[in-house]
């Protein structure tokens, strides 16, 4: 794992989530430097989706310290929410609103500038969302409604980046726009955590990969470790 | 009952989890058989008065025969009118019938119509405002009806004109759901609609109600009721025998109109109003406006919160302009309008955001600016609707009310919309439920859930109302204003509680995941 350094904005400390006396996270490390990326991998269940609500601020840990860009999301939510961009692992959208009615309420609430109109544009237009900007998401297909939650984390241009399964159900050309935002975010100094089942875009898109089984960690080593045949033969035996 | 029925109810029997929930549920169900049954057997030992009303409809039909009767026999068949009007409008503002899951979560089962139906039939008595009809006719009946056959033959000719009732409402309802589907069915029910507006703007106007209701068929239940009494088979046994056999095709009519109806291809396809673009709108000036503009839009773009309102409105607002309510009586009003407007979308107000409360939660400002959003909205439709329905009743008053009147109807509509607002709010908070309101015929919360806050909501807000109507019959406005002072008082503090709850992470964690579950 990355050493904390100055410049580490996820750090996460013997994270444990329990739901009731069921454990979802034990004891979990993690860090991630400013434009640095990990892939959360694992089994349905291990963990991964919890993790990330925590660092989101939707989900209280049950013990441990979470920093994010600085703030404590325990204490400090606001300002963690601040610095977190959220794409959930399911839904995200808001059924009767349109994609232009939460880019307004996203200014609205993160008090961004003037210039949110056009980077709304830009977003909607390589999410290849343009068209179906004024429509209500009830209406959308899996794979537009995962591109909009995308287009959702990545519109402030957040200090953390937490994408749970940014390209399930997402046709080729979603999964270009989503890797050229992860690509962006990285670029600016942003942290990048994405949690997917599909370990060859996760090798693509991050440098560092963690497997977690049941809540712990299991592994944690270079992405480009877990690339190709020989990677996911690994990977499989991680899980087993 | 079928396969698919015992099968369906066991899940739903078996989703309910804690043990205390159903235990009160099937202390409920014998709650409300005791009250109907043990309430019928006391009001009919009730001693009366043995003189009989010379305006007694039915009486003239059937001579010396109607034996003793009270006052509360004339009003039997208007009352059964009311009893007819809510089992069609009923399942009507469902959309069709009243589901035991939503369909959403059907859909990968071969759920016949039939099952739909029988399954629909069965919840019916959920619905408060059916369950309290019937009570109120069956004591009447077995209090005002009496001779040597009664109370069990004229509650046999009541309970065959609820099975009759309750048929072909739900008959109807399918019908109009199969029509809508079509450009010419939805021409058809809006003109049907403004014919009924119009109607009852000239009943009110012209005075006609005291001669519609003697023509009223149900004048004649009440003379097969009268006749059953007594032991007359001549004059019940073939209308009885007619309302059951109503009842037999409305059923089958229901079956068959179901099946129509889920069947016919709508021309407007299945998402015509989520794959319409809507014109974009100005941002507004805070991020509270902002939230509330999508509050308000997610209220109006759901078809079953747009046609709740619709009927939330106009029913008692058309009801207030027919009958020409006197002040007393619309102060009985706005218990029932606020409770409504919470049991369409307020006792479980985060569903409104639906899966995007997960992303709404990450926004800066979150738990403050979403409780107070959806307060806002919870007292805004309940306000609106309760002020609807008292002025249009209020315009058809005949007279100016006095101070005491005004003070009451203002009273009880400030203290039940507030009273429904804190009890909404800290049901939401405390009891979440998934549902996203998409669908024709979802409800905020399960059925058994939604019969229980019915019957919360009601009885406070009942009481409150009564309160406030016998306090209008005195010449004091200090009653009144305690009233209201002290409801809005208790308001207040159950809101600050709720605040105070949902400032929690765990519950405000809770509420998300549950309203936005998939």
């Amino acid at each position: 794992m990355t050493p904390a350094t100055a410049t580490t904005v996820v750090d996460v400390r013997g994270l444990t989530v329990r739901f009731g006396s069921v454990p979802a996270v034990a004891d979990l490390d993690l860090r991630v430097p400013a434009g640095g990326s990990v892939a959360l991998i694992g089994r349905n269940g291990a963990g991964k989706s919890t993790t990330l609500r925590v660092l989101a601020g939707v989900l209280p840990p049950t013990a441990g310290r979470v920093i994010v860009a600085g703030a404590d999301a325990v204490r400090s939510p606001m300002d963690a929410r601040a610095a977190v961009g959220y794409c959930p692992d399911v839904g995200g959208l808001i059924p009767r609103a349109t994609p232009w009615e939460h880019l307004q309420l996203a200014a609205q609430l993160r008090s961004l500038d003037e210039g949110w109109k056009s980077r709304a544009e830009d977003l909607l237009n390589r999410f290849d969302l343009t068209s179906a900007a004024d429509r209500i998401t009830a209406g959308f297909s899996h794979g537009m409604s995962r591109r909009m939650s995308v287009l959702l984390a990545a519109f402030h241009e957040p200090a953390v980046l937490l994408l749970d399964e940014p390209f399930d159900g997402v046709d080729p050309l979603g999964v270009d726009a989503t890797m050229e935002e992860v690509a962006r975010a990285r670029m600016r100094g942003a942290a990048v955590l994405i949690s997917t089942h599909l370990l060859s875009l996760a090798v693509q898109a991050c440098d560092e990969a963690v497997v977690l089984q049941r809540g712990t960690m299991v592994a944690a080593a270079p992405a480009a470790e877990l690339a190709g045949t020989d990677g996911a033969a690994r990977y499989r035996e991680l899980l087993a | 009952m079928s396969g698919q029925s015992r099968a369906l109810l066991a899940l739903r029997w078996r989703m309910v989890r804690r043990p205390g929930v159903r235990v009160g549920m099937l202390l409920l169900l014998l709650l409300a058989l005791a009250v109907l049954v043990l309430g019928a057997l006391a009001a009919a030992a009730v001693p009366l008065d043995l003189a009989v009303l010379a305006g007694t409809p039915g009486a003239a039909e059937l001579g010396n025969m109607a034996d003793p009767t009270g006052e509360v026999a004339v009003l039997l068949p208007t009352a059964m009118l009311a009893f007819l009007a809510t089992s069609m409008i009923g399942p009507i503002a469902a959309g069709g019938s009243y589901e035991l899951l939503p369909a959403s979560q059907l859909v990968a089962f071969p759920v016949r119509p039939r099952t739909a139906v029988r399954l629909s039939l069965l919840l019916t008595p959920l619905n408060i405002a059916w369950y309290l009809q019937l009570v109120l006719l069956t004591w009447a009946t077995a209090y005002a009806i009496r001779g040597p056959y009664a109370p069990g033959l004229p509650l046999l000719v009541l309970f065959s004109y609820v099975l009759a009732c309750t048929g072909i409402g739900q008959s109807l309802a399918w019908l109009v759901v199969g029509f809508r589907k079509r450009v010419a069915g939805r021409v058809v029910t809006r003109l049907v609609m403004v014919a009924l507006v119009v109607a009852v703007v000239v009943i009110a106007r012209e005075d006609l109600v005291p001669g519609l209701l003697d023509s009223s068929p149900t004048v004649k239940v009440l003379g097969a009721m009268l006749g059953a009494a007594v032991g007359q088979p001549g004059v019940w046994v073939g209308r009885t025998v007619i309302m059951v056999l109503a009842a037999a095709a409305g059923y089958a009519l229901t079956v068959r109109a179901a099946g129509w109806a889920l069947r016919r291809p709508g021309d407007r396809g299945s998402d015509a109003h989520a794959s319409a673009p809507l014109t974009r709108r100005e941002l507004r000036r805070t991020p509270y406006a902002q939230l509330l503009s999508i509050d308000r839009a997610s209220i109006w773009r759901s078809a079953p919160l747009r046609r709740g309102l619709f009927v939330l409105g106009g029913l008692p607002a058309a009801a207030g302009l027919i009958a020409g309510l006197s002040w007393q009586s619309i102060a009985l009003l706005p218990p029932l309008v606020a409770s409504g407007a919470a049991l369409l979308f307020g006792v479980n107000v985060f569903c409104l955001d639906g899966p995007g409360s997960v992303w709404i939660a990450t926004l800066p400002g979150y738990p403050s600016l979403a409780l107070r959003a959806k307060r806002r909205m919870v007292l805004e439709v309940s306000g609106a609707a309760v002020l609807v329905v008292v002025v249009l009743c209020g315009l058809r008053a005949g007279r100016a009310p006095t101070v005491t009147e005004l003070v009451c109807v203002l009273g009880s509509s400030v203290g039940c919309v507030a009273l429904v607002s804190a009890i909404s709010m800290r049901l939401s908070v405390t009891r979440p439920h998934r549902a996203d309101l998409q669908g024709p015929r979802d409800t905020p919360a399960p059925p058994g859930s939604m019969a229980l806050y019915s019957l919360r909501l009601a009885t406070l807000t009942t009481l409150l109302g009564v309160l406030f109507s016998l306090a209008s019959y005195s010449n004091s406005i200090v009653a009144p204003v305690l009233i209201t002072v002290g409801t809005v008082l208790f308001a207040t503090w159950s809101m600050r509680r709720t605040e105070r709850e949902w400032s929690r992470p765990e519950t405000r964690a809770r509420v998300v995941s549950t309203v936005s579950a998939g």
